[in-house]
């Protein structure tokens, strides 16, 4: 069930992932990381980008980004992840309907509201009129999107598929979170200080990063994505587990480098800390959220990372040839993905 | 290798069993009626599809508890009882997974929270907006059935659980697991309900699908699960209790973010490629439910389609959404269930109305329920926003 990534696009905090890679990375003050938005009008008519909501511009943009990327023949499909949706547009329609009590409603909110609105905009503007679907289920909807893709590409090889991780944060979502008590304080830190303060909560994030994957290794490979696995409601033990043998299949006996899903919250980095000891004899660890911030897809950005690493080899010291991901939400979902290089 | 469904449960309008869901079909009568439990200020101009148990007597039946969402509640329901069909010693030697669709997950609850909290950004019970996400009660009925091989949620709108059965047969085919149950559920909420009336496609009064005359949807709710197993992992079981998810498809119509093209090119797509997926002849299929909303595009575009595919010569049609109301991503869970109900049983599923055919196409759907013997290979369709069309084959075994 293995393919390759052979094109990355991405609209995130950081305004390419060789600059995430790079000694400067962007760095974001307070708790909360906002996109680096392109000019759109690169990717979107510009009597179009005035009537689509913000996320699926992010998405448009990226997943254009990432066609042009792989210059394939075609797009086949398109598959997207999304922990929340078209959030401000949810929000819109629930707000005009509470305070009208619900008169004098306006259906454009509402129309752009569900979570398939995204995949749904990218294949319009493809005009791709094959496989179209849409996960949301909370740390692993992006996993749950690559192991659709997975599958597809197993039966048919010779197709190229856009897999996207894409979630926004608003103003809205941020202020419900903020009360779960999710975030740390916004004057404690800037984002490069993120896995130093050892305190609870972590920094809110967003983004949109898509991948143009094939069965069919190609001049602009990246690397290969040798295995995709969910765990649901197991032990970081269970993860561990889970790795090793995911290793052992693939004739690995370590990894060159471990890409860790650390959110700088001490009560959730203690399971990745439990995880890594493990396996960091065998390797380097990467740790990515202080680049992009918390947030379901995340893993996205964290695996565009990985894979542009393999690709480019703005090595560590030594060229990776084999990365290691995992992500985790304690208690819920635990992802693992193995990238190779090609 | 085709997936086998071999058990599945469902709670709709018209009942909270399947006996219950053919006893209404045999009396003729529609679950569409005033609002009980849901509360819009439109409750009395309009007929909703709403499952008779108030929030309160759903948890009660299910000892779990009245403040979860009414997603939870039913989802639970309905996935309880497909997991129950599951011998326990298969259970045990299985990799089971569970695979849930919602187009608005926790809404019900996350409207009520926003009463409170538009007023004051610090007010409004958290334990209601906990339940927000489309993944929350997906977990929470997997954890409550044990089930932890597999588990996510899939939301394409309207064709949400038609997607969930697809990509159960995927994983069962490529050997991922051995039993999945999967489908879907949607309850009915203010927001859903006030988003179709201001694109003004809901008819205040009960829908007539494939009429001349339609005038829009009723809203429904419910959910349902079908439990799909490997052929290796119902070798165990009678083969008397068995039909095969024999054909599917997914394609994007990519006209519209709301409306399907003229020619009903996603559904065509659809329905084509999930004949060729099962290997058989459009003149295989001996009936079709229908997608069927009763608004003026879809049920136009969808019988284009159907006419381009199959030429003149219909199979047996209807849309029983008349019955249950459009009940969103839970319609192609409880769709599949009635198509597997066709094609173990015999039974021919109604309109619940019929007069007059859609303008330009002879589509003259079924108006009466009975059990025929020979319906082999059923087709159901879900379409939905953004162009997402799936289209699924039930075939004996």
């Amino acid at each position: 069930m293995s393919f390759y990534i052979n094109g990355i696009g991405a609209v995130s905090p950081q305004k390419s992932f060789a600059e995430a890679l790079s000694s400067k990375p962007a760095v974001h003050y307070g708790n909360q990381l906002h996109c680096q938005e392109p000019d759109y009008t690169a990717f979107i008519d510009a009597r179009q980008l005035r009537r689509l909501s913000r996320i699926v511009k992010l998405s448009i943009a990226a997943s254009s980004q990432a066609v042009q990327d792989a210059a394939p023949a075609i797009i086949d499909g398109v598959i997207v992840g999304t922990g929340w949706g078209c959030i401000e547009d949810t929000v819109t329609f629930l707000e005009k309907m509470v305070e009208n009590q619900e008169e004098a409603l306006s259906p454009t909110a509402f129309i752009h509201s569900t979570h398939n609105t995204i995949a749904a905009q990218v294949a319009f503007q493809l005009k791709c009129k094959g496989y179209n679907t849409t996960y949301s289920h909370r740390s692993i909807s992006f996993e749950s999107a690559l192991l659709d893709a997975a599958l597809l590409l197993a039966e048919t090889p010779a197709q190229t598929l856009l897999v996207g991780g894409v979630d926004e944060l608003t103003n809205t979502s941020f202020s419900i979170l903020s009360r779960f008590d999710l975030f740390k304080q916004p004057q404690e830190l800037g984002s490069d200080s993120l896995f130093s303060l050892g305190t609870a909560g972590t920094v809110a994030g967003e983004g949109s990063v898509f991948f143009a994957v094939s069965g069919v290794r190609t001049e602009h490979s990246y690397c290969q994505v040798a295995a995709v696995q969910t765990l649901s409601f197991g032990s970081t033990d269970d993860a561990v587990e889970a790795a090793r043998k995911m290793l052992q299949r693939h004739g690995l006996p370590a990894v060159d480098l471990l890409l860790l899903g650390n959110n700088g919250d001490s009560k959730e980095d203690k399971h990745y800390d439990s995880f890594e000891t493990n396996f960091t004899q065998q390797g380097q660890t990467l740790k990515f959220k202080h680049l992009c911030g918390e947030y379901p897809t995340a893993s996205a950005f964290g695996l565009g990372l990985g894979a542009t690493l393999l690709k480019q080899n703005l090595s560590l010291g030594s060229v990776p040839q084999s990365v290691l991901f995992y992500n985790c939400s304690p208690q819920s979902h635990q992802a693992l993905v193995l990238l190779r290089a090609c | 290798m085709n997936a086998l469904v071999t058990g599945g449960g469902i709670i709709c309008a018209l009942g909270t069993s399947e006996a219950e869901v053919l006893a209404s079909f045999r009396a003729h009568r529609s679950g569409m009626n005033a609002a009980e439990f849901l509360q819009t200020r439109h409750r009395a101009g309009y007929v909703f599809g709403e499952v008779p148990l108030s929030n309160q007597a759903l948890a009660e039946r299910h000892h779990l508890s009245p403040t979860l969402s009414r997603t939870i509640l039913l989802s639970y329901h309905a996935a309880r009882a497909a997991y129950d069909t599951i011998p326990a010693n298969l259970r045990q030697v299985s990799r089971i997974g569970f695979i849930s669709a919602t187009s608005v997950g926790g809404m019900d609850k996350t409207e009520q929270f926003f009463e409170d909290y538009l007023v004051d950004k610090a007010a409004g019970d958290l334990g209601q907006v906990m339940h927000h996400d489309c993944g929350r009660a997906t977990d929470f009925v997997a954890r409550e059935l044990g089930i932890k091989d597999f588990v996510t949620t899939i939301s394409t709108a309207c064709s949400s659980s038609a997607n969930a059965l697809m990509l159960g047969a995927r994983m069962l085919k490529a050997g991922l697991l051995d039993i999945v149950i999967a489908g879907g559920v949607d309850p009915l909420t203010r927001f859903t309900f006030n988003g179709f009336n201001t694109l003004m496609i809901v008819d205040p009064e009960q829908c007539k699908p494939l009429d001349a005359t339609r005038e829009g949807l009723n809203l429904g709710e419910g959910a349902a699960y079908l439990v799909l197993m490997s052929e290796q992992a119902a070798q165990a079981l009678p083969a008397s209790v068995h039909c095969r998810l024999s054909g599917y498809a997914n394609a994007n119509d990519a006209f519209h973010q709301t409306a399907l093209s003229d020619q009903g090119e996603g559904p065509y797509l659809a329905m084509q490629q999930a004949l060729q997926k099962a290997d058989l002849q459009p003149s295989d299929i001996d009936y079709i439910n229908m997608h069927g909303t009763g608004t003026r595009n879809n049920d136009l575009a969808e019988g284009t389609a159907i006419r381009r595919l199959f030429g003149g010569v219909y199979p047996k049609l209807s849309s029983t959404k008349s019955f249950t109301g459009h009940t969103l991503a839970a319609s192609g869970a409880i769709e599949a269930y009635l198509s597997v109900l066709t094609v173990t049983g015999g039974y021919v599923f109604p309109n619940f109305s019929f007069r007059q055919p859609v303008e330009t196409l002879d589509l003259i759907p079924e108006t009466e329920f009975y059990q025929h013997a020979t319906m082999r290979h059923v087709m159901s369709n879900s379409f939905g926003f953004g162009g997402n069309c799936s289209s699924l084959i039930f075939s004996r075994t």
